[in-house]
This record gives C-alpha cells, sequence and structure tokens, in this order.
C-alpha cells in the first residue's frame, strides 16, 4: 500500500492533553491546598457530618495526588 | 455551599487516547496489516520521531497524541509526540479513575481520540467491512476493557459504523445488551457525506435508540466540519467558534420533523456550552411564529417544544448559562470536566464547580451536577 500523509484534519485539533510538566505542577499546588484545609477540619472540634463528608474527600484526593505526583518527577528528572 | 460534598459529579464530556494494542488486540488476522496499528514516524517538517496511528496506509498525525511534556499553556500547538510523554490517564483507566479521584469527579464519559469523535474516521475507509470491524472493536474496548475497569466511574459509550444504516442499527442493540449508555452521532451528518437529520433516513436508528434508550450523544465537531472562519483568523477565533457547531445541528433537529416521529429520543449536545441556548430558542420561535406557513415545519409546536422534551446541553465554564439555567431548563443542564485536555481545570475541577455554582440553590445544583445525567444516561448511583 502506498502511505498517504493525512490531511491535518481532526475533530477538534486544538485538542491539546494535559502535559506531564503541567499535571506535576497542577498537583503540587493542589497537596498545599488540600492539606492547609484538612488542618482547618481537624483543628475545628464541632465538626459535623458534612465537615465528616469533606473531609473523607479531602484524605482520599491527598492520598492519590501523593502517590502520583513522584510518577512526574522521575519523568521530568529523565527528560 | 451549595456544591455538597455528598453531591457526586457526572461529567458527560471527556476523552481517552486508544492505547496502541486497541486493534491489533481485536481484528482478525487478515485485517491487522491494514488496521489501525502505532507506527514511528518521523515528522518531515521537523525531523521529530514521533508515534502516529496508521490505518490502511494513512498517516494520522494529529490524533490527540500531542502532549508534550515542558510544554507551557502560551506553547500549545498540536505537535504529535508519544505515550510516554502523556499522563497515563489519557490512555489508561486505572490511572484515570486515580485522576478522577483527584479532581473529585465520581464518573465520566470518554470519547474516543484517534476515530475522531463519533468515528468519522472508518468513515473514511476503504475497505468498509474493515471499517465496521474497526468500529465495532472500539466498541469492545471500551465498553469490555475501558468502562470495565471500574463500572461506577465510566458512563459506558459505542459509536456507530453510521455509513451502514443496517449494520448501525444491528451495532446499537448489540452495545445497548453489553451496557452502552450512550451512542456518539456525527454533529452534522450532512457535513459527512450522508443524509441530515430532516431526512427520514436515520428512521431506523433513531428508533432502535428510543428502544435502548440511550443517549444520542453529538459531540461539536464530530460531523468534520469546522466553524466557518477566515483562512488567517487567528486559532482563538475557530476555538471560540466551535460551540456554534452545537448550535446548527439543535437548530437542524428543532425544525425538523424527524423528532415528531421519535418522541422517546434522548439527544445530548457534549462539550457545546449552554448560555447560547435562550437566544436560539428565542430566534427559533420567532421564526417559527411569522415563516412557519410557507415551511415544510411542524405548525402546531415551536421549536422550544421540541428542545424541552429531547435535548440536554452541558457546561464546563460557562457563568451566562448557569445565571439563565431557568430559561434554559435547570432539567436541561449536565456538567462536563473535558479531561484530559487542558481546557480542563484538573485537579480543581470540583472546586471551580463550585465556584460557578456558588449562588446556585442546592437542589438545582444537584440536578445539574449529577441528578440529570444520571437520568439521562440510565446511570443510578451503585448500590
Amino acid at each position: 500500500m502506498d502511505r498517504i500523509e493525512q490531511l491535518p484534519v481532526s475533530d477538534w485539533t486544538d485538542q491539546d492533553l494535559l502535559t506531564k510538566d503541567e499535571a506535576r505542577g497542577r498537583l503540587v499546588d493542589e497537596i498545599g491546598r488540600c492539606r492547609v484545609r484538612l488542618d482547618e477540619l481537624k483543628a475545628n472540634l464541632k465538626t459535623n457530618e458534612a465537615d465528616e463528608s469533606e473531609r473523607a474527600l479531602l484524605a482520599r484526593r491527598l492520598n492519590a495526588m501523593e502517590s502520583i505526583v513522584g510518577e512526574y518527577d522521575e519523568y521530568l528528572d529523565g527528560k | 455551599m451549595p456544591l455538597q460534598s455528598w453531591m457526586e459529579l457526572i461529567s458527560v464530556d471527556d476523552h481517552l487516547i486508544e492505547h496502541p494494542r486497541v486493534w491489533s488486540d481485536r481484528l482478525p488476522a487478515k485485517h491487522l496489516e491494514a488496521g489501525p496499528k502505532i507506527i514511528d514516524w518521523e515528522r518531515p517538517d521537523t525531523g521529530q520521531m514521533c508515534q502516529v496511528w496508521e490505518y490502511e496506509g494513512r498517516i494520522y498525525p494529529y490524533i490527540g497524541l500531542n502532549a508534550v511534556a515542558g510544554k507551557k499553556p502560551e506553547q500549545y500547538g498540536i505537535e504529535p509526540v508519544r505515550y510516554d510523554d502523556m499522563i497515563p490517564g489519557c490512555y489508561d483507566p486505572k490511572a484515570r479513575v486515580a485522576d478522577m479521584d483527584i479532581d473529585g469527579v465520581q464518573a465520566m464519559t470518554c470519547f474516543p481520540s484517534f476515530p475522531r469523535f463519533a468515528g468519522a474516521v472508518f468513515a473514511e475507509g476503504e475497505d468498509k467491512e474493515l471499517a465496521k470491524l474497526c468500529s465495532a472493536a472500539w466498541n469492545d474496548f471500551h465498553l469490555d476493557e475501558w468502562a470495565a475497569t471500574a463500572p461506577d466511574r465510566f458512563v459506558p459509550v459505542a459509536m456507530l459504523p453510521f455509513w451502514d444504516l443496517e449494520a448501525s442499527v444491528k451495532e446499537v442493540h448489540r452495545v445497548a445488551a453489553k451496557g452502552a449508555k450512550c451512542v456518539t452521532f456525527p454533529d452534522l451528518p450532512d457535513r459527512l457525506g450522508l443524509p441530515s437529520v430532516h431526512s427520514d433516513h436515520w428512521d431506523p436508528l433513531l428508533s432502535a435508540m428510543e428502544e435502548t434508550d440511550m443517549v444520542l450523544a453529538q459531540h461539536f465537531g464530530s460531523g468534520g466540519f469546522p466553524p466557518p472562519i477566515a483562512p488567517d483568523a487567528p486559532f482563538a477565533v475557530f476555538i471560540t467558534l466551535m460551540g456554534t457547531m452545537s448550535m446548527t445541528s439543535m437548530t437542524d433537529w428543532l425544525f425538523s420533523n424527524t423528532l415528531y416521529r421519535h418522541p422517546k429520543l434522548k439527544i445530548g449536545l457534549s462539550e457545546g456550552g449552554i448560555g447560547w441556548i435562550p437566544y436560539i430558542l428565542e430566534r427559533c420561535d420567532s421564526v417559527w411564529r411569522k415563516h412557519r406557513f410557507y415551511n415544510n415545519i411542524n405548525q402546531d409546536h415551536p421549536p422550544s417544544y421540541l428542545f424541552k422534551k429531547h435535548i440536554h446541553g452541558c457546561f464546563i465554564e460557562d457563568d451566562f448559562g448557569v445565571e439563565m439555567r431557568h430559561m434554559i431548563g435547570v432539567d436541561k443542564i449536565t456538567w462536563e470536566c473535558d479531561y484530559p485536555h487542558s481546557d480542563s481545570f484538573w485537579p480543581q475541577s470540583r472546586e471551580r464547580a463550585a465556584q460557578a455554582l456558588q449562588k446556585v440553590p442546592d437542589d438545582e445544583v444537584h440536578r445539574m451536577v449529577e441528578l440529570n445525567a444520571r437520568e439521562f444516561y440510565n446511570f443510578p448511583r451503585a448500590a
């Protein structure tokens, strides 16, 4: 088969995906914000059900963010 | 705070990047050579080595592989790169779920990338049998591999071999039985050389969609027709006007007689925004009042009647649309986060949604971010 170069037409050529570099930067910022908010919730002795729910959500997020930010560090170090 | 922590964010517009084995794992051996596969390719203008899709000998350089590590927002472009340069959440469903947890998003609706948003790449295939197999293979990948990774986190999507109506009807029933909740369909089929939605051509397909109660999702741009802009206009003009493609496709539906033959059809306008909806509904109804008498359009009901019955939109950043929600209908609005495109607010989608909805009553927020999507897409909370 002869190879034909396709015209550069896609459904949306501005499909810029999040880069690892940008993703890492966003994660570092968000980890910082998340820790501050968790500390605020922990310091508040009068927690209600909504606070508990928010705390659980934040803890889940923090854990997930910390678990992948290192992967991006390794990639960027190798570039 | 109107967006409560117990409300689950359901996004109706997101994207996945197909991993390199989607088709090679599924196509019969005789089709492996011509079927889609990732190859290393030297870009002629820069000499950069890239990974690109090759299908029937055609190279598809701009396939969503444009995540270049180190790029700043001001350097966004369309350069293809390699899988290693992408964040894994683009192509790995487990990594995607982790990114969704970070983003505070419960579920996503992931459209195709290389096949284009409604599978139009396969409509261009020379071997139509192979094209149908490719379309079905994407569905099997999405339903059996991607969505099956976390059934409560992905709203299952399917595409159709829409150039073959009979095969499309069969595929609708096949994917519905496998758990699909929506079917992606070109927003402007006539621009792909197919009959428009004004014709009765699509009736068997639309009847199948009604029978299976799936959403017909029309992602803007999936009909392959870009907004008409000046050739030397900045790309910003193009990006700004993409949502107007949804305006065009919706207006087609509202003045067609088709929806009167398919009273249960559900149409989702994906990534098109919502702020324009009140304007176009007002305009459609005004035109209907003045001009219906000499047009072959329904004489009994204004176009807005059909909107209320059939169509829902979605927003990611649309303050005007949120403000106008009662004119649109709170029950016609869904939310999207557009991961993994750089337009998304990841990892702050939840926080940004909370800010955008700060002045909206709790019950309306819940409708827009979760309940409407769960109802339209038959996607209840896991027990």
